[in-house]
């Protein structure tokens, strides 16, 4: 029995990676007061579809039943963090810190087929002022260098600021602006702009817009090209906040970026990863979708899809255990454990292999890839980087790697 | 560096003209021989079937490639529209035999067995699909033309330039689906990270606009 279409069953180092990112990010956060939200992997449809545009709609994967009303399989995990906070949390509680780690269910675009993919994210509801995003990149960023290393870039935008500008163009011109931005048509932009009548300097600031990409530097030169009174403020903050954690290098500004999840309301991100160059995930501040949930105040979200580090990086994981295999032999149960907890706390996994003779268990230890062999009866180590053996107290006392 | 994916074909005399056009050197690629990889200052050259070229883009093989926005809509892929070359101009068209009626026409025929043949199946069911209509899209990969002589279709979706092979075999345009020119396409992450040289590359700097490999530089 395979799995179907758009869904795959995981094992070996991937699976590992998967669940090694998993408890790193919660952990990131965990440690910093974040509660761990785990939200159903099926959804109310028509809640769904109330809070997301019409353009992202048909990424929802609906059924039937059982019960009553229409379901889906959850395709945005923000919307159920809102929703779950609004009825389980009084306004006192604020602010509100949650992350978690959750699959997530989307029709693909093609050439991919992928329909569910993991999703590691966290929410700051209710808290007013600025620290609150800066706390919640430099969380992040701790978690893409552990996940995705230094290459790792984040390329920032502000949908206040895109409207604004886009607001310059009529009602009608602005919202196909706004589409062809999104899809990606600087052609299909550049187009609209000619066949609408406008004024020159609103003009110019729309044709503009899509080009004012590059390093962080890019906003003060956006300053000459854009209108005086452009809302760049925050942006400014947001990033100028991020460079001070000495990610400079790591920065891009795209002032065109416009995010297929609408409910965005200011300072907007997506992650780039370094080993494939692709994205990764973004977030951003969504003040206006809490308040469309009966909540005033400030909020930053963001996701991240561990799938895309997982697979990258396959077995190569900063931070994995050199694997040793412990052959029991004989030994008596309790001394296995005991010396498997001696070989985990100095910093290895271990797998304890039961095979009646040495042989098996040896040759089985090279098959897995381990480091080490353990003979518990002899109390002795045999390493891949050395002649012979050494005895287990010396091993674990100088803990080899190769 | 930047990597960039052309056309085999026909097209690639024409992007070859446009990149010396702008200072880009590619003499290497002018007898390119079986080579599809080729290094030149600071530029990687891919050559491969323009169908292609967007899922190079799509899968980081490549930075940008000049491609038909036929294909780029036929492979559905999300992809930057940098510019438009204006190279290649031709037209996405619906034809039929001379007479025939149109084969989307309300009340004419039983929408569900409408037969088009195609090499863009996407774009076709995506085309009708529009109008509530739901063809029967018969896939194939040259010679579009010969369907509704064979009677495979009922009529075809295909790119027609000055229109010579439909009267030859007796079509005659029914609709326009879209306008098709050469485009340079990026991939979202490459126009974001590698924006300053791909725009001094390719697109011009504001201080020199006329290197652009768009006709009319927007920047």
């Amino acid at each position: 029995m395979n799995a179907p279409t758009g869904f795959t069953d995981r094992g070996g180092s991937e699976s590992m990676m998967r669940e090694k990112l998993s408890r790193k990010f919660l952990d990131t956060f965990c440690n910093f007061g974040f509660q761990v939200f785990q939200p159903s992997p099926v959804q109310p449809l028509e809640d769904v579809f109330r809070c997301l545009p019409s353009g992202f709609r048909k990424k929802v994967i609906p059924f039937a039943g059982p019960g009553e009303g229409q379901r889906c399989l959850i395709p945005d995990v923000t919307l159920a963090a809102i929703s779950y906070v609004t009825s389980h949390h009084a306004p006192e509680e604020r602010p509100l810190r949650l992350c978690y780690v959750s699959s997530v269910y989307r029709i693909p675009d093609p050439p991919e087929d992928r329909v569910e993919s993991l999703h590691a994210g966290a929410e700051m509801i209710g808290w007013e002022g600025e620290a609150a995003d800066v706390e919640m990149m430099a969380l992040m960023m701790r978690f893409l260098d552990y996940a995705g290393g230094p290459e790792t870039t984040i390329v920032f935008g502000d949908v206040n600021l895109t409207e604004f500008v886009l607001g310059l163009a009529p009602p009608s011109a602005a919202a196909s602006l706004r589409l062809a931005l999104l899809t990606g048509s600087i052609t299909e932009y550049n187009a609209i702009l000619d066949s609408h009548p406008l004024p020159e300097s609103a003009r110019q600031s729309l044709r503009n817009l899509p080009f004012l990409k590059g390093g962080p530097e890019v906003l003060d030169r956006s300053a000459d090209l854009l209108p005086e009174n452009a809302p760049l403020a925050d942006l400014k903050k947001l990033v100028a906040s991020v460079v001070s954690f000495g990610f400079t290098s790591r920065i891009k500004i795209d002032l065109g970026l416009v995010r297929k999840l609408d409910y965005y309301s200011g300072p907007v991100f997506e992650v780039y990863d370094g080993c494939s160059g692709g994205p990764v995930g973004g977030g951003g501040r969504y003040d206006g979708l809490l308040a469309s949930s009966g909540v005033l105040g400030q909020a930053f979200g963001f996701s991240l899809e561990l799938d895309a580090f997982a697979e990258n990086r396959g077995s190569a994981c900063r931070g994995a255990r050199d694997p040793v295999m412990l052959w029991a032999g004989d030994s008596p149960v309790m001394d296995v454990f005991n010396t498997a907890d001696r070989i985990t706390a100095a910093g290895f996994s271990v797998e304890i292999s039961w095979n009646p003779g040495p042989k098996a268990s040896f040759s089985l230890s090279r098959r897995r890839g381990c480091i080490c062999w353990v003979d518990l009866p002899r109390q002795t180590v045999k390493t891949g980087c050395q002649d012979g053996t050494v005895t287990l107290d010396q091993w674990l006392t100088e803990s080899p790697t190769c | 560096m930047l990597t960039l994916a052309l056309p085999t074909g026909r097209m690639l005399g024409d992007c070859l003209t446009l990149l010396k056009r702008v200072g880009v050197p590619c003499s290497a690629l002018e007898k390119p021989g079986r080579g599809l990889v080729f290094e030149q200052g600071n530029i990687r050259f891919l050559l491969g079937k323009p169908m292609d070229l967007p899922l190079y883009v799509h899968y980081g093989s490549a930075d940008l490639a000049l491609a038909g926005n036929d294909v780029i809509m036929e492979r559905g892929v999300p992809l930057v529209d940098l510019c438009d070359t204006g190279l290649g101009r031709c037209r996405l068209v619906v034809a039929a035999p001379r007479g025939a009626s149109p084969p989307c026409a309300n009340g004419q025929r039983s929408s569900a067995s409408i037969r088009i043949a195609t090499k863009y199946p996407r774009i076709t069911k995506a085309y009708f699909g529009s109008r509530g209509i739901r063809p029967r899209c018969i896939h194939l990969h040259g010679s579009i033309e010969l369907a509704p002589l064979l009677h495979i279709s009922d009529a075809i979706v295909d790119i027609v330039q000055s229109g010579n092979t439909l009267r030859a075999n007796d079509l005659e345009v029914l609709e326009e689906v879209a306008p098709v020119s050469l485009r340079l396409v990026a991939s979202r992450s490459s126009a974001r990270l590698k924006w300053d040289i791909i725009r001094d590359t390719l697109l011009g700097s504001p201080e020199n606009p006329e290197r652009s490999i768009a006709p009319c530089s927007n920047l």
